[in-house]
């Protein structure tokens, strides 16, 4: 209880004991896939490790938010929760079936001894000269302290770092907006073989045309959006038998603002009426659908970028069109840029770069520009196929992106890397979360047995030991100094 | 017998099967998408396995 005493804008709170609810090694602040990789790692590694999440759940978007673990290099202890779930029936295509994802996940916790608290909020972390010392909870019968020697900020959204006064960019320059946030939803009884062997399905796998008929003739109020964006089929569940059900990603929030709470309450809102005009339009609309029901819209919404640390090293959208390396790399990706409409329907898959020559131009992923494409302004559009040499392609990601300016004590892991937006649209995706993860954990265990900052981590070091994890950091495609 | 694999079911460019395959037999066009070469593929169904739009048909011996 707090005897009010209101000051105008503000309710004053007289100082607070707050009960130390333990004393850790690691403290992981947030349990998505890459808080799970973090705490995993280092409790692997011998550390005492708490892992903090605000919902009921491990996995975060991927068991909460329903979203389809997207397509990346699999490796290090992400290639142990996938073989684990294929081994159940319970991955096919990338895709894997959330509840068996969420069990998966608390059998690896209690493996490698992480003890968790669920439904445990990060409110604000304790700091002393720059070094974070600690974080405060809120746990069901009041806030608790927890103190730890260093922390994993897994919460997507940098919480632990905003809170201990960190630098921090969000949203696009200018207005703020973030890239566009998605409610996922799962359809059921869905005669999958019917529509995987429609004309629908062959000639236009992301319904635009059939998209353009039904904004026509009222089916769809307005392009929620203008394409199909993803759908998968959930694995282990029936199927071949007209009752499967498959995951959609369709629904769309724009303008977003996804550390608001009130922009927050309003995209899950909107969210869900979105998904009820288009469970109608799918059923009405696409072969195979007619007798399918929505069974389930997303716990979690699917926000995909939010506030990004100001690190040691930003990577630039250029990092992902050269496929750039890094001497400090300590994890890879290909995926790509992947931006959703900020303010409008489609998908962006290019940005404004510059070619070998100096020359500015519109430089797009190797599967093309998505579905907005670049103003026609005379700018020369290159597809990224041209610019990377041959070999498999791959992008970097630096050590350095991990580590807060100023702030000691805690490393950054997931979607929250220091990059600028074009970046960050390829280096949010799960597979890399988790594995990002891994080295964030990996690192906090030699920062502690070392005795040193994690900026001070040999990352030679690091690498080695990653590499004997089994992590791919792109050892095989090129010699890496710090592997010699 | 399987012959080789060809994609024919809506490929949604995802680019899975373009990096699983060993060959090197699949080639991505920005607007067709992917394109299984007859002639390189070996049939060994890692494409099928990757494709998360289910796109990807054997073509038999006949």
């Amino acid at each position: 209880m707090i005897t009010l005493n209101r000051r105008e804008d503000f309710v004053v709170a007289s100082e607070e004991k707050i009960p130390i609810f333990g004393e850790y090694d690691v403290v992981v602040a947030g349990a998505g896939v890459a808080g799970c990789g973090a705490a995993f790692a280092a409790a692997r590694a011998g550390k005492k490790v708490l892992l903090v999440e605000a919902t009921s759940a491990l996995g975060g978007l991927v068991t909460m938010g329903l979203v389809n673990i997207p397509l990346d290099f699999s490796s290090g202890l992400l290639k142990e929760m996938i073989d684990t779930l294929t081994a159940m029936n319970a991955h096919w295509h990338r895709n894997t079936d959330p509840e068996k994802n969420k069990l998966v996940l608390d059998r690896m916790a209690k493996k490698y001894g992480v003890e968790v608290l669920l439904t445990a909020p990060l409110v604000d972390t304790l700091v002393e000269d720059n070094d974070v010392k600690g974080i405060v909870i809120q746990m069901k019968d009041g806030r608790r302290a927890v103190l730890a020697k260093r922390f994993v900020d897994a919460t997507g959204d940098s919480d632990l770092i905003f809170y201990a006064g960190g630098e921090y960019n969000s949203g696009r320059p200018g207005d703020g907006i973030s890239q566009g946030c998605s409610l996922e939803f799962i359809m059921s009884g869905v005669d999958w073989d019917k529509y995987n062997e429609s004309e629908l399905k062959k000639n236009e796998p992301q319904w635009i045309s059939t998209i353009e008929k039904a904004l026509e003739a009222g089916d769809l109020p307005y392009p929620i959006d203008n394409h199909l964006n993803w759908i998968t089929h959930i694995p282990g569940r029936p199927q071949h038998c007209g009752k499967d059900e498959v995951s959609i990603c369709f629904a769309h929030s724009r303008n977003c603002y996804p550390t608001d709470t009130v922009d927050l309450t309003r995209m899950y809102i909107e969210g869900r009426e979105q998904v009820d005009i288009l469970v109608r339009f799918i059923k009405k609309y696409i072969p195979g659908f007619e007798d399918a029901w929505l069974s389930y819209t997303a716990s979690l919404l699917g926000v995909r970028e939010s506030r990004r640390i100001v690190g040691e090293f930003e990577m630039t959208g250029m990092d992902i069109a050269y496929g750039r390396k890094y001497d400090d790399v300590i994890a890879i990706s290909n995926h790509g840029f992947d931006i959703h409409n900020y303010d409008g329907p489609g998908n962006i898959k290019w940005f404004k770069g510059t070619l070998p020559d100096g020359r500015e131009a519109y430089i797009s992923n190797r599967g093309g520009f998505g579905s907005w494409f670049p103003p026609d302004d005379g700018l020369p559009r290159v597809n990224m196929k041209d610019l990377i040499g041959d070999g498999v392609y791959c992008y970097d990601i630096p050590y350095r992106c991990m580590l807060p300016i100023r702030l000691e004590n805690v490393v950054a892991a997931g979607r929250n890397l220091s990059c600028d937006m074009i970046a960050q649209s390829g280096v949010r995706l799960i597979c890399l979360c988790m594995t990002l993860g891994e080295v964030a954990g990996t690192a906090a265990a030699m920062s502690i047995d070392d005795d040193v900052p994690y900026r001070k981590v040999d990352v030679a070091r690091l690498q080695r030991q990653l590499v004997a994890q089994g992590v791919n950091i792109g050892q095989e495609y090129r010699e890496i100094p710090g592997l010699r | 017998m399987v012959k080789y694999y060809a994609v024919e079911r809506g490929c949604t460019k995802c680019l899975s099967c373009y990096y699983c395959c060993p060959t090197g037999a699949i080639d991505i066009d920005p607007q067709t998408g992917a394109h299984i070469d007859p002639e390189k593929c070996v049939a060994c169904g890692s494409c099928v396995e990757e494709c998360v739009a289910e796109a990807i048909v054997a073509v038999e011996e006949e």
